[in-house]
């Protein structure tokens, strides 16, 4: 923890970032970033990693500041909004809100989504502030010791982040960690940096620079899920009962504080490990409010506290997850891997530098998502109406748009419409993969993090003149791989497996009925 | 005899990764590999084509002796077909106009619907066409040419 002048240099930074963030240009990237991610992210079947994927050209003009705390936005905005689709529909915008399904629902069933929907706003406002302190606090100490780190200890590093996000994907290990291989495959397509050989290109000159992470991104999520949503029969959606009311009683609140103080703790300390995603966190938090209340059977029925708990849980580890991000250069998830790609688009070499090199852009992000939460908070209350409106959409008005958006959107990376097959190309790979139960999260990880990968795994070796167990006589390398090894022990131990399924089995039961 | 498989789709899945390891490998054989400590080009490829080709039969073997798992449901590859070849259409026309890609996306992307909803579907692609080109060349001055 800082010291007294710490907390002078960190108040110092503060108002430097909101000076940033206040600036008219900066205020309305964020404000245009919010309602973006909230209008897109309610919208069925886009979650926040097609939204960005989707949006992520429009910023390429902006400045890096502007374009990052846009971005950042359009993420918690469309993470926010999930939640609305999973308590008024039953249908979770995003997997992480599935758990809000749980009893989100059946309150919005017994007239109270008012309630739901503003325990839960309020819960993911606090969760937001807690969490961008967190951020403000942890980033910084985060970068000073990453920057003594060596190639050893970055590349233990990557190969954790993958690893971390393989176990932890919904599907099984075996295929996770292969998409996560063949990312970091994918990612060795174009010139090779330390001999100018041209790998994987097939003599395409387009190929060069190596593959354009948002073609892939844009077909493997935008392109394959609106072929599953066709495909499938089509999930009308139905807004049956009015809203009335919003406040939530005296005795909501106080069920739900204690939810949101217990949730925004597991979400945050999930949030900062890499690779765990929103979803662990909000599954934890719900046990663990099923677990300690009075009268468990009420869960599944319309419990307050399971709402209030996930959505804070959730809440607070998808804005933790900016601190790997931020102060690293590793994202945790595929969203992050696709903010870190618009950053090197934008010039910015990511890594711990960032905080120190580029303390306006750094300190400015961190303020406005503390902004951004505000104008959430606004967004999301009074006019939660135009939003459910926006629900009643026919998905048949809305993929064609969805199309528009993304064939420009890859289209103008860097005008090459040989990208734009690419992309066609990885929508057909996309689907292929979503038939086959593969989660494409670790493929898109691994194809930012594949290069920085091979550089540094080529550094190690080189400085170890080729002995491998550099990595594991170094303490911290040793210390992350050890941990990798854990972890992929602990999650493919099969009682632990059988007991996460049928957990999910059930919380989907629940959410059926 | 029919093999009865444990997990359909986690057994195609592995034989997929296998398939690409393999090609990769195969595609990376020109590529100089060098030593531990000099990796040269094909150093990185060569190691994970090799893992992806463990990991991709690893996979297929474990779910041919799984218990059961629910089969891949139905392909329907109609609405797949049209959105990939409204996507490469669109690739193919940008160059010369965004007007006409984005015709030519809108109209082949929908097509299983015109028999269903003609007019519908003719005011849906103008009204989009008009507002895609009035956003993103007058409004964001992307450089597009318009015809």
């Amino acid at each position: 923890m800082p010291g007294d002048s710490g907390v002078l240099e960190l108040i110092h930074q503060l108002k430097m970032g909101f000076d940033v963030a206040l600036t008219p240009a900066n205020f309305a990237y964020c404000l245009t970033g919010a309602v973006l991610g909230t209008a897109v992210g309610v919208l069925p079947g886009l979650g926040p990693v097609t939204t960005i994927a989707m949006l992520l050209p429009i910023t390429f003009k902006m400045p890096a500041i502007g374009s990052l705390i846009m971005l950042a936005g359009i993420y918690y905005g469309a993470h926010h909004a999930g939640s609305t689709t999973a308590i008024m529909l039953n249908m979770p915008g995003e997997p992480t809100s599935v758990v809000i399904c749980i009893d989100g629902h059946p309150m919005a069933q017994q007239g109270r989504a008012g309630a739901a929907l503003c325990i839960s706003a309020l819960g993911s406002f606090f969760a937001g502030c807690v969490s961008v302190v967190i951020i403000a606090l942890f980033s910084p100490l985060l970068a000073d010791a990453a920057l003594l780190f060596g190639a050893p200890e970055y590349t233990s590093m990557i190969v954790m982040a993958l690893i971390t996000a393989s176990v932890l994907s919904s599907s099984s290990l075996l295929t996770t960690t292969a998409m996560a291989v063949l990312g970091v495959l994918l990612g060795t397509v174009g010139t090779d940096v330390d001999s100018g050989v041209l790998r994987y290109t097939f003599g395409a000159m387009d190929l060069a620079d190596g593959i354009n992470f948002v073609a892939v991104a844009v077909g493997l999520f935008a392109f394959a899920e609106v072929a599953i949503h066709l495909g499938a029969p089509e999930l009308r959606a139905k807004v049956a009962f009015k809203l009335s009311g919003l406040l939530p009683t005296r005795a909501d609140l106080r069920a739900s504080w204690k939810p949101i103080l217990r949730g925004t703790g597991i979400g945050a300390g999930f949030g900062i490990l890499p690779g765990t995603g929103p979803l662990l966190s909000s599954f934890a938090s719900y046990a663990v409010e099923r677990q300690i209340a009075a009268d468990p059977t009420r869960f599944g029925k319309g419990a307050i506290e399971g709402v209030a708990g996930p959505e804070s849980a959730n809440n607070a580890a998808a804005l933790t997850h900016f601190i790997p991000m931020l102060s690293l250069g590793i994202p945790a998830g595929p969203a992050m891997a696709l903010m870190l790609g618009a950053l090197t688009i934008q010039g910015v070499n990511p890594g711990p530098q960032v905080v120190a090199e580029h303390a306006d852009l750094f300190w400015g992000v961190v303020a406005s998502m503390w902004i951004g939460n505000m104008m959430l908070l606004v967004l999301n209350l009074p006019m939660v109406g135009l939003w459910i409106r926006l629900l009643a959409i026919p998905y048949r008005f809305l993929y064609p748009v969805i199309l528009v958006c993304c064939c420009i959107g890859v289209y103008s990376v860097s005008n090459s419409h040989f990208d734009v097959w690419l992309a066609a190309g990885f929508g057909l790979l996309g689907f292929l993969f979503r038939k086959l139960d593969c989660a494409a999260a670790p493929l898109i990880l691994g194809l930012v993090l594949g290069p920085v990968l091979e550089q540094n795994l080529r550094r190690s070796l080189v400085i170890s003149q080729g002995d491998p167990t550099i990595f594991l006589t170094r303490p911290i390398s040793a210390a992350m791989l050890a941990l990798s090894v854990f972890l992929v022990f602990a999650f493919s131990i099969p009682e632990l497996r059988r007991r996460r399924a049928a957990e999910s089995r059930e919380a989907l039961q629940k959410e059926t009925q | 005899m029919r093999v009865r498989l444990g997990n359909p789709k986690e057994f195609y899945a592995g034989l997929v990764f296998f398939a690409i390891g393999l090609a990769a490998l195969i595609l990376a054989r020109d590529y100089r590999v060098g030593a531990a400590m000099r990796m040269g080009p094909g150093y990185f490829p060569l190691c994970l084509s090799l893992l992806l080709m463990l990991l991709g039969a690893a996979s297929s073997l474990r779910a041919m002796r799984m218990a059961r798992g629910e089969p891949s449901g139905p392909w329907r590859l109609a609405p797949l077909i049209a959105i990939l070849l409204g996507v490469v259409a669109f690739g193919a026309l940008v160059d010369h106009g965004l007007v006409a890609a984005l015709l030519a996306l809108l109209i082949v992307s929908t097509g299983p619907r015109w028999m269903l909803q003609p007019l519908e579907l003719l005011v849906t692609i103008a009204l989009l066409t008009a507002a895609a080109v009035a956003l993103f060349i007058y409004g964001l001055g992307m450089p597009f040419s318009l015809f």
